[in-house]
């Protein structure tokens, strides 16, 4: 923790109340990085970078303004003081949001050491993950996206009702991809691995997987247009939860467009799932401790046994609701106040693997266009996607080419049969079994 | 905003370790965003941004560091250390003389300040106006962003250009909402330029558009899954030239072998009915330019003509990696990242044929009237793009509306299957994100028909 950028927190506070301002919390965030990457032997990028930012939020009147700065010069932070204020008479009455009246610290535990890596070590690892797998398979035309990256960012926060937080992330992570080439048909994979220090690194499990399934699906064909059961793969699934995760937002709830908003402690999920958040979850990489409101997080059911029990709340659309607030406050120095969960896990069920996988199913490995082929608001989507044909466990055919459609509502509702075994995801931040859903519309050849 | 001796120390010292090339990239950006929904202004912010971005070339590589800071020590420190695995050390380096240019400048729309006042007023008179249009509206959203983007760029060969770019997006989205179903419809113009142009629309019509949108969609049944032919209709249906070709023929994915159009050029690559360019100089539009972000005047490049391919899309590095001539098109999203070969406003140009006349000769197929956004895989060219608003075809007439349906395929098979291209050509913006971040860039295209393509829906 610095000194230095603690007392630009107090002096910022200091000129913003000043300023004119009833209530007032700031933020400032500091960041570091390094990443590399290679291409045809050599590195190709290499980049530094360091990056500060302050953002403060008003309340004068009852209204709410924000401001931000990149720069920490005298003038800036008072333009960015007077900015907010000014916003903030210039806004319409919020009756639902103040600056909680807790006092204190909030220092997060950390984490991580960091290793002794030289430059050199590091240079030799990025360039392995483009030549191991070039190694690998004739058939590689290119790596075309690899790289190595270390990034460490800190989050000072303070209010003026004299609450002061400090939170410090490090981490580390790299990637390959193969792009295989062979009579005029193409495939590309990719994957990634995530550690709080070099060792932990997984560059063999990236190199395998990158060329076994572009490998795989070099080949592949589309199937026939129909219904198929599908299994998705941790990752594909926690995609999609990612493109409906409105569903748990108190905000979009307080806003009328969470379609959940009218069905709390109502069914709303097949009645064996249960969701949790569970914000310091043994096995997850990254910990939750306290939220952006300087509230200390807690686990928290979003779904029981198919009931939506709660939504994600900060104090804003907890008062609106009548409600505590469930400690899932999120504020960037840019932004206003949101909300945002910490690590989702869906409960394991019973069914072994020889149960979930018997007969004929689709495993579902890639999906793309997740950005546009999801509307939240009908639940209705559509995906391109990459996997397997399967039976009985075993995958008998690679596909390509496909889509796959349904409507997400309906979907978590009809779930079909649920896995006694919990996966994670490669990035260690979703946490679930394998779940299978009946006849699913798949669009192919 | 960056002295000129600072500038020539940190090149001098690039030199000096060697590099072949150094370039430094100054930013500051105001930015003012405001939010409505439930009727009431729920977001107002303002706020700074301002870093630095230099960049060092040893041949092929790319050496890039940012900082917030603006003073000498800490640039020099952050070249230095950019520099320090490939440092060479060089004598013999002169002082760089910075011949300051004056870009050519493309219009812009008017930018001189309004009060917040007005600009909140507008809003609400929005969002009463889309909540009139239909009983099923429940939710209405909208949000304004103004941006002002102040860049300087300074290089080793002595080029320091300043330029000014004002940008200003309305984006408004309509819920409609019926037994407990809901569906949304939305219309984001945006220009290069400042808010005169909200100003100028037609609310009427915007809140017509989107309240109607989110209807049709709400009543809309599923569409059918299968192979079949679309006909897709102008403005931001140019998303799918910009998803299944555009990216593939920026040399950031040419250098790397990463396209399947990386070894073709002066080949046929799409149907002799297309041509299509990329303009970054046209007035007004969303992504135009005076100048890149490596400085250079910006151009129109024509990248294909009657379906043979004439030009990629090439920033500094791409020039130096593949031999195709830079074309002012090296953009970035901030000082953040270091600038990339990218698209600016790129379209399908104009054909001869009326919409009608497409969906006669379609026949039966799907029409896609709005689309929504897509992605692609430029290495294998693999592309998906979702329909906003679609509707059945039979025999040539329009009958139901349905939903969920995306579009897949292969850049190279899509585009020799454009086999029509009518004559409304008509433009719309976007934000693209790719290698250097998300850019304003315009897609368009009058309406196309291909004749067959994987459509996602019901099986």
């Amino acid at each position: 923790m610095k000194q230095e950028l603690k007392d630009v927190l107090e002096y910022m506070l200091e000129i913003t109340q000043k300023a004119g301002a009833d209530e007032c919390d700031a933020i400032l965030n500091k960041g570091e990085s390094f990443s590399l990457s290679a291409q045809n032997g050599d590195i190709d990028k290499y980049k530094v970078s360091g990056s500060e930012v302050l953002g403060v939020r008003v309340i004068k009147d009852s209204k709410v303004g924000i401001s931000y700065t990149e720069s920490f010069d005298k003038d800036a932070l008072n333009l960015a003081a007077s900015s907010a204020v000014e916003n903030a008479l210039n806004s319409e009455e919020n009756e639902y949001e103040h600056i909680l009246a807790t006092k204190g610290e909030m220092i997060e535990p950390c984490e991580f050491t960091k290793e002794d890596v030289s430059i050199e070590e590091k240079i030799d690892f990025c360039l392995r993950l483009e030549s191991e797998v070039k190694k690998k398979d004739k058939r590689v035309q290119s790596v075309p996206y690899n790289g190595y990256a270390e990034n460490e960012a800190s989050s000072y926060y303070l209010s003026s009702s004299g609450l002061f937080g400090f939170h410090n992330e490090y981490y580390q992570s790299c990637y390959t991809s193969a792009l295989l080439q062979a009579q005029n048909q193409s495939s590309m994979y990719y994957h990634s691995s995530i550690g709080r220090s070099f060792s932990e690194l997984d560059l063999e499990s990236c190199v395998e997987k990158s060329i076994y399934h572009a490998a795989q699906w070099l080949d592949a064909k589309a199937l026939s247009t129909g219904n198929y059961d599908i299994i998705f793969t941790t990752d594909a699934f926690s995609e999609i939860l990612n493109c409906f995760s409105l569903i748990y937002s108190g905000k979009s709830a307080m806003e009328g467009t969470n379609p959940y908003v009218d069905y709390l402690n109502q069914k709303v999920m097949n009645s064996a799932l249960t969701i949790k958040d569970s914000p310091k979850y043994q096995k997850a990489f990254f910990k939750y401790h306290f939220d952006s409101e300087g509230q200390e997080h807690k686990d928290l059911h979003l779904i029981q046994d198919g009931v939506l029990k709660s939504f994600y709340h900060n104090s804003v659309t907890a008062n609106y609701f009548g409600l505590e607030t469930t400690a899932h406050a999120a504020r960037s120095p840019k932004g206003g106040l949101g909300v945002r969960g910490t690590t989702r896990v869906i409960s394991a069920g019973t069914l072994s693997n020889n149960e979930l996988e018997s007969g004929e199913y689709l495993e579902i490995h890639s999906l793309q266009g997740l950005h546009s082929g999801a509307d939240a608001i009908s639940g209705e989507f559509s995906f391109a996607a990459s996997g397997y044909l399967c039976r009985d466990g075993q995958r008998k055919a690679p596909v390509k080419g496909i889509t796959v459609s349904g409507n997400f509502y309906k979907m978590m509702k009809e779930i079909h049969l649920i896995g006694d075994e919990q996966l994670s995801d490669a990035q260690r931040g979703f946490f679930a079994p394998k779940l299978r859903f009946e006849k699913m519309s798949v669009a192919g050849s | 905003m960056l002295e000129k001796s600072i500038a020539n120390d940190i090149i001098f010292e690039a030199l000096s370790l060697g590099a072949d090339f150094c370039d430094i990239f100054v930013e500051k950006t105001q930015v003012e965003s405001l939010m409505m929904n439930t009727s009431k202004l729920k977001d107002l912010k303002t706020g700074v941004d301002f870093g630095i971005g230099i960049r060092l070339i040893f041949g092929h590589k790319a050496l890039y560091g940012y900082t917030n800071s603006n003073k000498r020590d800490e640039l020099i420190k952050l070249t230095k250390v950019l520099a320090q695995k490939y440092k060479v050390e060089t004598s013999h380096i002169k002082d760089v003389e910075f011949k300051t240019r004056h870009p050519h400048l493309v219009p812009f729309i008017n930018d001189q300040s309004v009060e917040l006042s007005e600009k909140i007023a507008k809003l609400h008179e929005i969002d009463k106006q889309v909540r009139q249009k239909n009983d099923f509206i429940s939710q209405v959203n909208i949000s304004l962003l103004l941006k002002k983007q102040n860049i300087e760029v300074f290089d080793s060969e002595g080029l320091h250009i300043k330029d000014y770019r004002p940008y200003c997006r309305l984006a408004t989205s309509a819920v409609a909402k019926d037994a407990g179903e809901q569906a949304v419809g939305s219309w984001a113009p945006g220009v290069r330029g400042g808010y005169e142009f909200v100003k100028g629309l037609d609310v009427d019509w915007l809140a017509d558009y989107t309240a109607k949108q989110a209807v049709n969609v709400l009543k809309a049944k599923h569409c059918p899954a299968g192979k079949m032919p679309v006909v897709i209709d102008n403005g931001f249906g140019g998303v799918i030239f910009h998803e299944a070709c555009g990216h593939s023929l920026e040399t950031t994915s040419v250098e790397k072998k990463a396209s399947e159009f990386w070894d073709k050029k002066g080949e046929v690559i799409a149907n002799e009915a297309l041509s299509a360019v990329d303009d970054g100089t046209l007035d007004h539009l969303w992504g135009s330019l005076s100048v890149d972000d490596e400085g250079m005047q910006t151009q129109k490049t024509q990248l294909i003509k009657n379906g043979v391919l004439e030009n990629f899309l090439c920033d500094r590095l791409g020039e130096i990696k593949t031999g195709h001539p830079r074309t002012g098109s090296a953009r970035r999203e901030s000082y953040k990242f270091a600038p990339a070969s990218r698209m600016r406003n790129t379209f399908i140009e104009a054909g001869n044929y009326k919409l009608d006349e497409l969906l006669a000769a379609m026949g039966d197929g799907l029409y896609a009237k709005s689309m929504g956004g897509g992605s692609v895989n430029p290495g294998t060219g693999e592309f998906n793009f979702s329909v906003q608003e679609g509707y059945l075809v039979k025999n040539g007439k329009l009958t139901e509306a349905v939903k969920g349906a995306t579009l897949i395929g292969k850049g190279g098979d899509i585009m020799k299957n454009i086999s029509m291209v009518a004559d409304n050509l008509d433009y719309a913006a976007g934000t693209c994100g790719s290698v250097s971040g998300g850019v304003p860039v315009t897609v368009g295209q009058p309406a196309v028909k291909v004749d067959e393509i994987l459509v996602g829906g019901k099986a």
